[in-house]
């Protein structure tokens, strides 16, 4: 098992601060999601972590800094891009270079790249590799030193369906074994199936962290639904407690601020006759748009047909 | 530092690039060992003639090519970490950025020299297979051959860790190569000529003999041009010249260090 924290990142391009004094934890036994709109820090608080970038904070694993852990490529395992290779190295090389710094057995380089599936390509040279055989490659690089700790950051881009629940499944088997993952992702669906925990960010700054059941249950799109022929009484008496209530058509009222369990209750006791009484979760996607609106560094405005850009790009 | 020189060790192994330059050095040596004994009465190369075939055209060339060629290895031993975005995997394996950076050096120059005494070594033996030569007999004096062999493999060393430290300041391996063939090719040579040749200037003339690559060249030195009736530039002697240039690449590789440590991979 290991345990990452890290304190007080942060790192300015010039006038622009791109991480803004993060700090977050990530613990083994489930896979952690790094979520953050285009340009919000991730990559950067990634680097940061492993001391690529130099900026201020701290990043430990297991109370140690990454630079300080011995053979760091055997305990934390990290993909940053996906096609960071020489184009005339073979694949296999090319893991084996990396292998011989951390003293890991070349036999180790076959494993992994059979373990990804890129077999039949170990003595090829990787020019011509598609982005998702980029990807594996660097997955078979994350991975050389059976690591305890994975971070990687989007490395579903670029793989197919079939690339992508491979991932899924290898990253939820991997972190059930008291393993750590920290997965940065734009695939907010495909985040929804793998993630346990979320640390969110926008413009740099923790937005939230915690489990994802929490983080969308919190989201105001979650709500109780309720039908009936005359739900009158209970509007009345939803609006004199803590809920925020909306008419849908077809006489159906949405409520949000009060459990599935409460809005029954309050039915019961004013007695309405309830015909449905339902919860309607929000879905990840919609819980992000909801916690990240406004920190965004780039707005997207489909009505105007235009992209209007904010801050400066890096 | 063992983890970083296992890194730098295999990443120049398994790059072709290392393969085919030590390859077209090879030629370059030999053709030149036997176009200097072919050219040589048939049993006297002469001094100055063995110390420009062991030193692969030595001063008569501009810049001798195997010397380029090293610094084309030493601008790939960084250069390719940035262009292709390896940096990032090479710090992950060897955090350590110094340790990097001093494993980069000693590999490159280790390299560059070890290449330079065996295109030495294939230069002599050109020479002793030629037909009519007799260098065997005549034996290698120290002066000038043996002195210009030592100069030719601590020029390909510097040359090596001149190009690295290029690709360090520019993180950019064509800005690199650029500046490793237009600096000594083009710039020293125009200053040169104007240091020497403006008559405003007679009085920093003598800043022309610390140009640094002109400099590092004076150690193939076999004659002096103004001896033999040529012009009577003022240049260092080779111990001199190859200091000058060996500083220049201290320096070089001092502000690298400093970048290297300071910013981002």
């Amino acid at each position: 098992m290991a345990t990452i924290e890290a304190r007080g990142l942060g790192k300015r391009y010039g006038s622009t601060v791109a991480v803004d004094d993060l700090s977050f934890e990530v613990r083994s036994g489930g896979v952690t999601g790094f979520l953050g709109p285009n340009g919000s820090g991730k990559s950067t608080t990634i680097r940061l972590m492993l001391g690529l970038d130099n900026g201020t904070g701290t990043t430990t694993f297991d109370g140690q800094r990454y630079g300080e852990l011995d053979h760091p490529m055997r305990q934390v395992g990290a993909l940053l891009d996906a096609k960071a290779f020489h184009p005339t190295r073979t694949a296999r090389n090319h893991l084996r270079v990396l292998a011989a710094a951390s003293k890991i057995n070349k036999r180790r380089a076959d494993e992994v790249l059979e373990f990804v599936g890129l077999e039949s390509v170990a003595s090829k040279k990787p020019k011509n590799f598609s982005l998702g055989m980029g990807q594996r490659l660097g997955m078979a690089a994350a991975l050389l030193g059976d690591p305890h700790t994975l971070i990687l950051d989007e490395p579903a881009n670029g793989l197919d369906p079939a690339g992508i629940q491979w991932l899924r499944s290898f990253l939820k088997d991997f972190a059930a074994k008291d393993h750590t993952v920290f997965v940065s992702s734009h695939l907010l669906a495909e985040m929804a199936l793998m993630a346990d925990q979320l640390v969110v960010i926008g413009r740099g700054r923790l937005i939230t962290s915690g489990q994802v059941e929490d983080f969308v249950s919190a989201a105001s799109s979650t709500a109780v639904v309720v039908r009936g022929p005359d739900l009158a009484p209970l509007r009345e008496a939803l609006d004199r407690v803590d809920a925020t209530v909306s008419e849908l058509p077809e006489g159906v009222l949405q409520v949000v601020g009060l459990t599935q369990e409460e809005v029954g209750d309050l039915a019961f006791e004013r007695n309405v006759h309830l015909h449905g009484l339902m919860t309607r979760t929000a879905s990840l996607e919609e819980a992000f748009l909801e916690a990240t609106a406004g920190s965004e560094e780039f707005h997207l405005d489909y009505r105007a047909g235009a992209t209007e850009t904010e801050g400066s790009t890096r | 530092m063992t983890a970083a020189l296992r890194y730098e060790v295999a990443r120049l192994r398994t790059l072709r690039s290392t393969w085919w330059l030590l390859g077209v050095s090879l030629v370059v040596a030999a053709g030149i060992g036997a176009i200097v004994a072919w050219a040589g009465t048939a049993n006297d190369l002469g001094d100055n003639g063995l110390a420009i075939a062991l030193s692969a055209g030595g001063e008569f060339s501009p810049v001798p090519l195997p010397p380029v060629l090293a610094g084309l290895v030493g601008v790939f031993a960084l250069g390719h970490e940035y262009r292709y975005g390896t940096i990032r995997p090479a710090l992950s394996a060897v955090p350590q950025r110094s340790a990097l950076l001093l494993a980069k050096v000693v590999v490159t120059a280790t390299w560059a020299a070890l290449v330079g005494v065996v295109l030495v070594a294939v230069s002599y033996l050109v020479l002793l297979v030629f037909p009519g030569q007799d260098v065997a007999a005549n034996g290698v004096p120290w002066d000038p051959a043996g002195r210009v062999a030592l100069g030719f493999v601590v020029l390909m060393a510097l040359w090596a860790l001149v190009g690295l430290a290029f690709a360090g300041l520019t993180r950019n391996l064509p800005a690199a190569v650029v500046l490793l063939l237009v600096i000594p090719l083009v710039v020293e040579g125009i200053l040169f000529a104007v240091l020497n040749f403006v008559p405003a200037l007679d009085g920093i003339s003598w800043w022309s003999k610390y140009l640094p690559f002109s400099a590092g060249q004076a150690m193939l030195a076999t004659f002096d041009p103004g001896e033999l009736g040529g012009p009577d530039f003022d240049l260092l002697a080779p111990l001199e010249g190859g200091l000058v240039f060996a500083g220049f690449t201290v320096i070089l590789l001092a502000i690298t260090w400093v970048l290297f440590e300071r910013k981002d991979a």
